[in-house]
Protein backbone atom coordinates (compact mmCIF):
# COMPACT_ATOMS: atom_id res chain seq x y z
CA UNK A 1 0.00 0.00 0.00
CA UNK A 2 1.43 3.36 -1.66
CA UNK A 3 1.90 6.51 1.04
CA UNK A 4 1.91 8.28 -2.06
CA UNK A 5 -0.56 8.84 -5.21
CA UNK A 6 -0.11 6.28 -7.89
CA UNK A 7 -0.42 6.27 -11.04
CA UNK A 8 -2.35 3.98 -13.33
CA UNK A 9 0.75 3.28 -15.82
CA UNK A 10 2.98 2.38 -12.42
CA UNK A 11 -0.23 -0.20 -11.57
CA UNK A 12 -0.45 -1.59 -15.30
CA UNK A 13 3.23 -2.86 -14.69
CA UNK A 14 2.58 -3.91 -11.03
CA UNK A 15 -0.02 -6.12 -11.75
CA UNK A 16 0.79 -7.02 -15.68
CA UNK A 17 -3.03 -5.70 -16.54
CA UNK A 18 -4.18 -3.33 -19.25
CA UNK A 19 -4.80 -0.02 -18.59
CA UNK A 20 -8.81 -0.23 -19.13
CA UNK A 21 -8.15 -3.29 -16.71
CA UNK A 22 -6.91 -1.36 -14.36
CA UNK A 23 -9.04 1.45 -14.76
CA UNK A 24 -12.33 -0.75 -14.00
CA UNK A 25 -10.68 -2.63 -11.13
CA UNK A 26 -9.90 1.04 -9.60
CA UNK A 27 -13.72 2.35 -10.66
CA UNK A 28 -14.66 -1.65 -8.82
CA UNK A 29 -12.40 -0.26 -5.90
CA UNK A 30 -13.68 3.37 -5.75
CA UNK A 31 -17.52 2.64 -5.17
CA UNK A 32 -16.59 0.24 -2.64
CA UNK A 33 -14.77 1.44 -0.20
CA UNK A 34 -17.30 3.26 1.10
CA UNK A 35 -18.93 0.70 3.35
CA UNK A 36 -15.56 -0.50 4.32
CA UNK A 37 -14.21 2.58 6.39
CA UNK A 38 -11.70 3.95 3.35
CA UNK A 39 -11.98 5.17 0.23
CA UNK A 40 -9.88 5.27 -3.01
CA UNK A 41 -9.45 8.71 -4.56
CA UNK A 42 -7.68 10.15 -7.33
CA UNK A 43 -5.77 12.93 -6.31
CA UNK A 44 -2.11 14.55 -7.43
CA UNK A 45 -2.44 12.89 -10.74
CA UNK A 46 -2.97 9.28 -8.91
CA UNK A 47 -4.34 6.85 -7.08
CA UNK A 48 -4.25 7.60 -2.91
CA UNK A 49 -6.02 4.86 -0.88
CA UNK A 50 -7.57 6.82 2.27
CA UNK A 51 -9.89 6.17 5.32
CA UNK A 52 -13.12 7.81 4.49
CA UNK A 53 -14.29 10.98 5.90
CA UNK A 54 -16.88 9.49 8.20
CA UNK A 55 -14.07 7.61 10.70
CA UNK A 56 -11.99 10.37 10.69
CA UNK A 57 -12.58 10.80 14.57
CA UNK A 58 -11.35 6.78 14.94
CA UNK A 59 -8.59 7.53 12.64
CA UNK A 60 -7.60 10.84 14.74
CA UNK A 61 -7.95 9.11 18.27
CA UNK A 62 -5.32 6.84 17.22
CA UNK A 63 -2.71 8.32 15.11
CA UNK A 64 -2.80 11.67 16.77
CA UNK A 65 -2.01 13.70 13.82
CA UNK A 66 -0.71 17.62 14.88
CA UNK A 67 -3.09 19.61 14.23
CA UNK A 68 -2.39 21.57 11.04
CA UNK A 69 -2.95 25.13 11.08
CA UNK A 70 -2.80 26.90 7.81
CA UNK A 71 -2.79 31.19 8.54
CA UNK A 72 -4.53 33.86 6.52
CA UNK A 73 -1.72 35.25 4.99
CA UNK A 74 -0.36 31.29 3.78
CA UNK A 75 -3.34 30.77 2.51
CA UNK A 76 -3.60 33.58 0.19
CA UNK A 77 0.14 33.66 -0.76
CA UNK A 78 -0.39 30.19 -1.64
CA UNK A 79 -3.41 30.90 -3.53
CA UNK A 80 -1.35 33.75 -5.59
CA UNK A 81 1.55 31.06 -6.51
CA UNK A 82 -1.23 28.13 -7.44
CA UNK A 83 -3.78 30.29 -10.00
CA UNK A 84 -0.19 32.64 -10.89
CA UNK A 85 2.30 30.11 -11.59
CA UNK A 86 5.24 30.04 -12.18
CA UNK A 87 5.12 33.10 -10.08
CA UNK A 88 8.18 35.36 -8.61
CA UNK A 89 8.11 36.64 -4.84
CA UNK A 90 7.97 40.10 -6.57
CA UNK A 91 4.85 39.75 -8.15
CA UNK A 92 3.30 37.63 -4.67
CA UNK A 93 4.57 40.83 -2.90
CA UNK A 94 2.79 43.30 -5.20
CA UNK A 95 -0.31 41.95 -5.13
CA UNK A 96 -0.55 41.00 -1.55
CA UNK A 97 0.85 44.70 -0.75
CA UNK A 98 3.27 43.14 2.03
CA UNK A 99 6.84 41.71 2.75
CA UNK A 100 6.38 37.49 1.81
CA UNK A 101 9.40 36.06 2.41
CA UNK A 102 8.51 34.42 6.00
CA UNK A 103 5.12 33.10 4.65
CA UNK A 104 7.24 31.97 1.50
CA UNK A 105 9.75 30.28 3.72
CA UNK A 106 6.56 28.13 5.97
CA UNK A 107 4.98 27.18 2.49
CA UNK A 108 8.44 25.92 1.27
CA UNK A 109 9.04 24.14 4.74
CA UNK A 110 5.24 22.53 4.19
CA UNK A 111 6.07 21.62 1.09
CA UNK A 112 3.25 23.12 -0.72
CA UNK A 113 5.39 25.20 -3.30
CA UNK A 114 8.83 24.87 -4.31
CA UNK A 115 11.55 26.86 -6.59
CA UNK A 116 10.25 25.45 -10.18
CA UNK A 117 13.38 27.70 -12.10
CA UNK A 118 14.07 31.43 -13.11
CA UNK A 119 12.93 33.91 -14.41
CA UNK A 120 14.83 35.10 -17.99
CA UNK A 121 15.23 39.16 -17.28
CA UNK A 122 16.50 41.51 -14.84
CA UNK A 123 18.25 39.43 -11.53
CA UNK A 124 17.03 35.81 -12.88
CA UNK A 125 14.05 36.02 -9.93
CA UNK A 126 13.63 32.47 -9.05
CA UNK A 127 9.96 31.24 -10.11
CA UNK A 128 7.43 29.65 -7.48
CA UNK A 129 4.92 26.84 -8.36
CA UNK A 130 2.98 24.74 -6.16
CA UNK A 131 4.29 20.90 -5.45
CA UNK A 132 2.47 17.10 -6.29
CA UNK A 133 1.80 17.24 -2.21
CA UNK A 134 -0.10 20.44 -2.60
CA UNK A 135 -2.14 18.42 -4.65
CA UNK A 136 -2.67 15.96 -2.32
CA UNK A 137 -3.16 17.70 0.57
CA UNK A 138 -6.16 19.97 -0.93
CA UNK A 139 -7.44 16.95 -3.03
CA UNK A 140 -6.76 17.97 -6.46
CA UNK A 141 -6.30 16.14 -8.99
CA UNK A 142 -4.08 18.50 -11.21
CA UNK A 143 -3.70 22.32 -11.06
CA UNK A 144 -6.85 22.32 -13.45
CA UNK A 145 -8.95 21.07 -11.06
CA UNK A 146 -8.95 24.27 -9.53
CA UNK A 147 -11.86 26.72 -9.09
CA UNK A 148 -11.66 29.11 -11.87
CA UNK A 149 -11.21 32.64 -10.51
CA UNK A 150 -14.38 35.03 -11.18
CA UNK A 151 -13.91 37.59 -14.23
CA UNK A 152 -11.69 40.70 -13.87
CA UNK A 153 -9.40 38.78 -11.23
CA UNK A 154 -5.73 38.78 -12.55
CA UNK A 155 -4.35 35.81 -14.54
CA UNK A 156 -1.07 35.65 -16.13
CA UNK A 157 -1.16 35.75 -20.03
CA UNK A 158 2.00 35.60 -22.40
CA UNK A 159 4.10 35.36 -18.91
CA UNK A 160 2.66 38.64 -17.58
CA UNK A 161 -0.25 39.14 -15.13
CA UNK A 162 -3.00 40.62 -16.16
CA UNK A 163 -4.43 43.02 -15.13
CA UNK A 164 -1.16 44.59 -13.71
CA UNK A 165 -2.17 46.11 -10.25
CA UNK A 166 1.54 45.82 -9.62
CA UNK A 167 3.50 47.83 -7.55
CA UNK A 168 6.22 47.31 -9.95
CA UNK A 169 4.30 49.52 -12.31
CA UNK A 170 4.87 52.60 -10.40
CA UNK B 1 -15.44 58.74 23.64
CA UNK B 2 -11.60 59.04 24.32
CA UNK B 3 -8.62 56.74 23.85
CA UNK B 4 -7.78 57.09 27.81
CA UNK B 5 -4.54 56.79 29.85
CA UNK B 6 -3.12 53.42 28.94
CA UNK B 7 0.72 52.59 29.25
CA UNK B 8 1.28 52.58 25.25
CA UNK B 9 0.51 56.17 25.60
CA UNK B 10 3.68 56.70 27.95
CA UNK B 11 5.69 54.40 25.41
CA UNK B 12 4.98 56.63 22.95
CA UNK B 13 5.81 59.88 24.97
CA UNK B 14 9.35 58.35 25.48
CA UNK B 15 9.32 57.25 22.01
CA UNK B 16 8.95 60.74 21.18
CA UNK B 17 8.58 59.58 17.23
CA UNK B 18 5.71 61.48 15.45
CA UNK B 19 4.62 60.49 12.05
CA UNK B 20 1.49 62.55 11.61
CA UNK B 21 1.65 66.49 13.59
CA UNK B 22 -2.51 66.07 13.37
CA UNK B 23 -2.19 63.00 15.42
CA UNK B 24 -4.15 64.19 18.52
CA UNK B 25 -6.76 65.59 16.07
CA UNK B 26 -6.80 63.07 14.11
CA UNK B 27 -7.61 60.97 17.89
CA UNK B 28 -10.34 62.98 18.73
CA UNK B 29 -11.41 62.91 15.12
CA UNK B 30 -15.32 61.10 14.99
CA UNK B 31 -14.53 58.34 12.95
CA UNK B 32 -12.61 57.25 16.41
CA UNK B 33 -15.93 57.74 18.27
CA UNK B 34 -17.35 55.19 16.42
CA UNK B 35 -15.21 52.76 17.63
CA UNK B 36 -17.40 50.76 19.83
CA UNK B 37 -20.23 50.41 17.32
CA UNK B 38 -19.02 47.99 14.98
CA UNK B 39 -18.04 50.67 12.52
CA UNK B 40 -14.25 50.04 12.75
CA UNK B 41 -12.88 47.12 13.14
CA UNK B 42 -11.45 47.43 16.90
CA UNK B 43 -13.28 46.93 19.94
CA UNK B 44 -12.49 48.45 23.23
CA UNK B 45 -13.18 46.51 26.65
CA UNK B 46 -13.98 49.12 29.49
CA UNK B 47 -14.75 46.20 32.15
CA UNK B 48 -11.75 44.22 32.26
CA UNK B 49 -9.78 44.03 35.35
CA UNK B 50 -7.07 45.42 33.10
CA UNK B 51 -9.71 48.88 32.54
CA UNK B 52 -10.10 49.18 36.48
CA UNK B 53 -6.54 49.41 37.13
CA UNK B 54 -6.33 52.33 34.69
CA UNK B 55 -5.12 50.41 31.45
CA UNK B 56 -7.20 50.10 28.54
CA UNK B 57 -7.48 47.23 26.67
CA UNK B 58 -7.93 47.47 23.44
CA UNK B 59 -8.84 44.36 20.73
CA UNK B 60 -7.31 44.76 16.98
CA UNK B 61 -8.14 42.81 14.43
CA UNK B 62 -4.98 41.24 12.81
CA UNK B 63 -4.91 42.51 9.44
CA UNK B 64 -2.55 41.26 7.07
CA UNK B 65 -0.98 44.15 5.28
CA UNK B 66 -2.48 47.76 4.61
CA UNK B 67 -4.34 46.38 1.15
CA UNK B 68 -6.21 43.76 3.87
CA UNK B 69 -6.67 46.58 6.31
CA UNK B 70 -8.32 48.99 3.45
CA UNK B 71 -10.21 46.26 2.11
CA UNK B 72 -11.99 45.10 5.27
CA UNK B 73 -12.79 49.03 5.65
CA UNK B 74 -14.15 49.11 2.57
CA UNK B 75 -16.20 45.70 2.73
CA UNK B 76 -17.62 47.32 5.79
CA UNK B 77 -19.34 50.31 3.66
CA UNK B 78 -20.88 47.69 1.66
CA UNK B 79 -20.11 48.92 -1.21
CA UNK B 80 -18.93 47.54 -4.62
CA UNK B 81 -14.71 48.21 -4.69
CA UNK B 82 -15.29 49.39 -8.38
CA UNK B 83 -17.68 52.34 -7.21
CA UNK B 84 -16.43 53.20 -3.42
CA UNK B 85 -14.98 56.61 -3.44
CA UNK B 86 -11.60 55.55 -1.86
CA UNK B 87 -11.23 58.99 -0.39
CA UNK B 88 -14.13 57.62 2.04
CA UNK B 89 -12.56 55.34 3.86
CA UNK B 90 -8.95 57.54 4.34
CA UNK B 91 -9.77 58.85 7.93
CA UNK B 92 -10.95 55.54 8.76
CA UNK B 93 -7.52 54.62 7.56
CA UNK B 94 -5.30 57.22 9.02
CA UNK B 95 -7.22 56.32 12.47
CA UNK B 96 -6.54 53.05 12.79
CA UNK B 97 -2.71 53.57 11.43
CA UNK B 98 -2.55 56.08 14.31
CA UNK B 99 -4.42 53.50 17.04
CA UNK B 100 -1.77 50.85 16.00
CA UNK B 101 1.16 53.64 16.71
CA UNK B 102 -0.64 54.61 19.76
CA UNK B 103 -0.11 51.27 21.02
CA UNK B 104 3.72 50.86 19.75
CA UNK B 105 2.42 47.78 16.96
CA UNK B 106 5.47 48.46 14.41
CA UNK B 107 4.00 49.87 11.01
CA UNK B 108 5.65 48.77 7.79
CA UNK B 109 6.34 51.10 5.18
CA UNK B 110 3.69 49.62 3.42
CA UNK B 111 0.75 51.04 5.08
CA UNK B 112 2.37 54.53 5.01
CA UNK B 113 3.06 54.41 1.21
CA UNK B 114 -1.07 53.69 0.90
CA UNK B 115 -1.87 56.68 3.61
CA UNK B 116 -0.01 58.68 1.40
CA UNK B 117 -1.94 58.01 -1.71
CA UNK B 118 -5.50 58.02 0.03
CA UNK B 119 -4.42 61.41 1.39
CA UNK B 120 -3.57 62.31 -1.75
CA UNK B 121 -6.76 61.27 -3.61
CA UNK B 122 -9.03 62.89 -0.88
CA UNK B 123 -6.92 66.34 -0.86
CA UNK B 124 -7.78 66.48 -4.83
CA UNK B 125 -11.31 65.03 -3.71
CA UNK B 126 -11.46 68.27 -0.87
CA UNK B 127 -9.99 71.01 -3.23
CA UNK B 128 -11.90 72.75 -5.75
CA UNK B 129 -10.64 72.96 -9.25
CA UNK B 130 -8.27 75.86 -9.73
CA UNK B 131 -10.17 78.83 -11.78
CA UNK B 132 -8.83 79.06 -15.18
CA UNK B 133 -6.62 80.20 -16.84
CA UNK B 134 -4.74 77.85 -14.08
CA UNK B 135 -5.10 73.93 -14.51
CA UNK B 136 -4.60 71.39 -11.94
CA UNK B 137 -2.08 69.18 -13.43
CA UNK B 138 -2.36 66.48 -10.60
CA UNK B 139 -5.81 66.60 -10.83
CA UNK B 140 -5.50 63.48 -13.34
CA UNK B 141 -2.93 62.33 -11.38
CA UNK B 142 -4.89 61.81 -8.63
CA UNK B 143 -7.92 60.05 -10.41
CA UNK B 144 -4.59 57.60 -11.46
CA UNK B 145 -3.75 56.40 -8.50
CA UNK B 146 -7.16 55.92 -7.20
CA UNK B 147 -7.76 53.77 -10.17
CA UNK B 148 -4.25 52.20 -9.77
CA UNK B 149 -5.21 51.22 -6.20
CA UNK B 150 -8.54 50.23 -6.72
CA UNK B 151 -6.91 47.85 -8.94
CA UNK B 152 -5.02 46.51 -6.45
CA UNK B 153 -7.45 45.90 -3.88
CA UNK B 154 -9.40 44.38 -6.74
CA UNK B 155 -6.80 42.17 -7.63
CA UNK B 156 -6.42 41.31 -3.48
CA UNK B 157 -9.81 40.56 -2.58
CA UNK B 158 -9.66 37.73 -5.75
CA UNK B 159 -6.81 36.41 -4.23
CA UNK B 160 -8.28 36.76 -0.79
CA UNK B 161 -11.22 34.96 -1.90
CA UNK B 162 -9.40 32.33 -3.22
CA UNK B 163 -7.38 31.66 0.06
CA UNK B 164 -10.44 30.95 1.89
CA UNK B 165 -11.70 28.83 -1.14
CA UNK B 166 -8.18 26.82 -0.62
CA UNK B 167 -8.55 26.45 3.29
CA UNK B 168 -12.09 25.25 3.06
CA UNK B 169 -10.81 22.64 0.46
CA UNK B 170 -8.40 21.87 2.82
CA UNK B 171 -10.10 21.28 5.57
CA UNK B 172 -11.98 18.85 3.50
CA UNK B 173 -9.37 17.58 2.31
CA UNK B 174 -7.90 16.58 5.88
CA UNK B 175 -10.43 14.26 6.59
CA UNK B 176 -9.01 11.89 4.58
CA UNK B 177 -5.89 10.28 6.33
CA UNK B 178 -3.44 8.20 3.77
CA UNK B 179 -0.94 5.92 4.93
CA UNK B 180 1.85 8.20 5.93
CA UNK B 181 5.01 8.33 4.63
CA UNK B 182 7.53 5.70 6.04
CA UNK B 183 9.93 8.19 8.36
CA UNK B 184 13.52 7.82 8.56
CA UNK B 185 13.30 5.02 10.78
CA UNK B 186 13.78 2.57 7.65
CA UNK B 187 16.40 4.09 6.42
CA UNK B 188 18.69 3.41 9.37
CA UNK B 189 21.36 1.86 8.79
CA UNK B 190 23.28 -0.88 10.75
CA UNK B 191 27.45 -1.17 10.90
CA UNK B 192 29.73 -3.73 12.44
CA UNK B 193 31.43 -1.83 15.17
CA UNK B 194 33.79 -2.40 18.03
CA UNK B 195 35.49 -0.53 21.18
CA UNK B 196 38.65 -1.00 18.95
CA UNK B 197 37.65 -0.17 15.63
CA UNK B 198 36.41 3.39 17.41
CA UNK B 199 39.61 3.63 19.57
CA UNK B 200 41.86 3.13 16.24
CA UNK B 201 39.88 6.09 14.24
CA UNK B 202 40.36 8.48 17.14
CA UNK B 203 44.26 7.76 17.41
CA UNK B 204 44.44 8.07 13.48
CA UNK B 205 42.34 11.79 13.90
CA UNK B 206 44.70 12.86 16.74
CA UNK B 207 47.97 11.70 14.85
CA UNK B 208 46.72 13.28 11.52
CA UNK B 209 46.01 16.41 13.84
CA UNK B 210 49.64 16.44 15.67
CA UNK B 211 51.07 16.12 12.32
CA UNK B 212 53.04 19.02 10.34
CA UNK B 213 51.73 22.75 10.47
CA UNK B 214 49.67 23.45 7.11
CA UNK B 215 51.29 25.19 4.71
CA UNK B 216 49.84 27.99 2.96
CA UNK B 217 50.93 28.06 -1.10
CA UNK B 218 52.08 31.76 -2.37
CA UNK B 219 50.20 32.55 -5.47
CA UNK B 220 52.02 32.30 -8.37
CA UNK B 221 51.47 35.57 -9.95
CA UNK B 222 50.27 38.53 -7.60
CA UNK B 223 48.52 41.40 -9.00
CA UNK B 224 50.59 43.74 -6.92
CA UNK B 225 53.30 42.49 -8.55
CA UNK B 226 51.88 42.45 -11.76
CA UNK B 227 50.76 46.15 -11.68
CA UNK B 228 54.27 47.07 -10.94
CA UNK B 229 55.96 45.13 -13.61
CA UNK B 230 52.64 46.09 -15.96
CA UNK B 231 53.23 49.89 -15.16
CA UNK B 232 56.98 49.99 -15.78
CA UNK B 233 56.58 48.06 -18.90
CA UNK B 234 54.07 50.32 -20.59
CA UNK B 235 56.15 53.54 -19.14
CA UNK B 236 58.95 52.38 -20.82
CA UNK B 237 57.40 50.81 -24.34
CA UNK B 238 54.89 53.30 -24.79
CA UNK B 239 51.78 52.44 -26.22
CA UNK B 240 50.91 49.09 -27.04
CA UNK B 241 48.53 46.36 -27.24
CA UNK B 242 47.47 43.50 -24.15
CA UNK B 243 48.31 41.07 -26.33
CA UNK B 244 51.90 42.11 -26.29
CA UNK B 245 52.13 42.40 -22.98
CA UNK B 246 50.81 39.21 -22.47
CA UNK B 247 52.32 37.08 -24.90
CA UNK B 248 53.43 33.43 -24.25
CA UNK B 249 51.89 33.51 -21.04
CA UNK B 250 49.83 30.97 -19.40
CA UNK B 251 45.50 31.61 -18.51
CA UNK B 252 45.97 32.25 -14.96
CA UNK B 253 49.02 34.62 -15.66
CA UNK B 254 46.28 36.25 -18.29
CA UNK B 255 43.49 36.92 -15.37
CA UNK B 256 46.32 38.06 -12.97
CA UNK B 257 47.87 40.36 -15.50
CA UNK B 258 44.39 41.70 -16.26
CA UNK B 259 43.35 42.62 -13.41
CA UNK B 260 46.35 44.33 -12.71
CA UNK B 261 45.94 46.88 -15.64
CA UNK B 262 42.00 47.05 -14.72
CA UNK B 263 43.35 48.37 -10.96
CA UNK B 264 45.88 50.40 -12.92
CA UNK B 265 43.47 52.03 -15.21
CA UNK B 266 41.14 52.51 -11.72
CA UNK B 267 43.94 54.55 -10.32
CA UNK B 268 45.01 56.05 -13.92
CA UNK B 269 48.37 55.24 -13.66
CA UNK B 270 47.44 53.94 -17.30
CA UNK B 271 45.22 55.22 -20.06
CA UNK B 272 43.54 52.72 -22.43
CA UNK B 273 41.29 52.52 -26.18
CA UNK B 274 39.73 50.04 -27.74
CA UNK B 275 38.45 50.62 -31.38
CA UNK B 276 35.48 48.04 -30.88
CA UNK B 277 33.74 45.87 -28.47
CA UNK B 278 36.29 42.72 -27.94
CA UNK B 279 39.32 44.15 -30.51
CA UNK B 280 42.37 44.49 -28.23
CA UNK B 281 43.16 46.81 -25.60
CA UNK B 282 45.72 49.03 -26.18
CA UNK B 283 47.61 50.33 -23.25
CA UNK B 284 49.33 53.72 -22.73
CA UNK B 285 50.97 55.38 -19.90
CA UNK B 286 48.66 58.33 -18.64
CA UNK B 287 49.22 61.40 -18.92
CA UNK B 288 51.71 62.77 -16.48
CA UNK B 289 50.14 65.82 -15.38
CA UNK B 290 47.00 63.98 -14.11
CA UNK B 291 49.04 61.10 -12.59
CA UNK B 292 50.68 64.28 -10.50
CA UNK B 293 47.51 65.84 -9.90
CA UNK B 294 45.87 62.45 -8.78
CA UNK B 295 49.11 62.32 -6.20
CA UNK B 296 48.87 65.26 -4.76
CA UNK B 297 44.74 65.26 -4.13
CA UNK B 298 45.73 61.65 -2.36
Amino acid sequence: MAAEPTTDKQLCVATLALAHEVRAALEELRGAGGERGFVLREVGGGWLLSSHPDCRDDVERFLLPPKTFLSQASLETLAIVAYLQPVTRAEIESLRGVNVDGVMNTLQQRQFIQEIGRKDGIGRPILYGTTDFFLQAFGLQSIAGLPPLPEGAPTRIAGSVVPLPLALAQ
Amino acid sequence: MRLGPSPAQGGYAAGGKNVWSSRRRVRNHPSLCRLGKGRFPIAIQASSPAARRGALLVQLDVFDGPLDLLLQLVVRQDIDIARVSLASVCEQYLAYLSLMEALDIEIAGDYLVIAATLVFIKSKRLLPPPPPPFTDELACEASDAEEALRERLNAYSHFKAAGSALRERFDRNSAYYPRPPPDAVGLTQRYMLDASTLAAAFRRVLENASAKPPVIKRDTYSVIVKMNWALAFVRRHGPLAFSELVAGCQTLEIIVTFVAILELIRQRKISFSQSHAFADITLAPAAKNHTEHLAESA
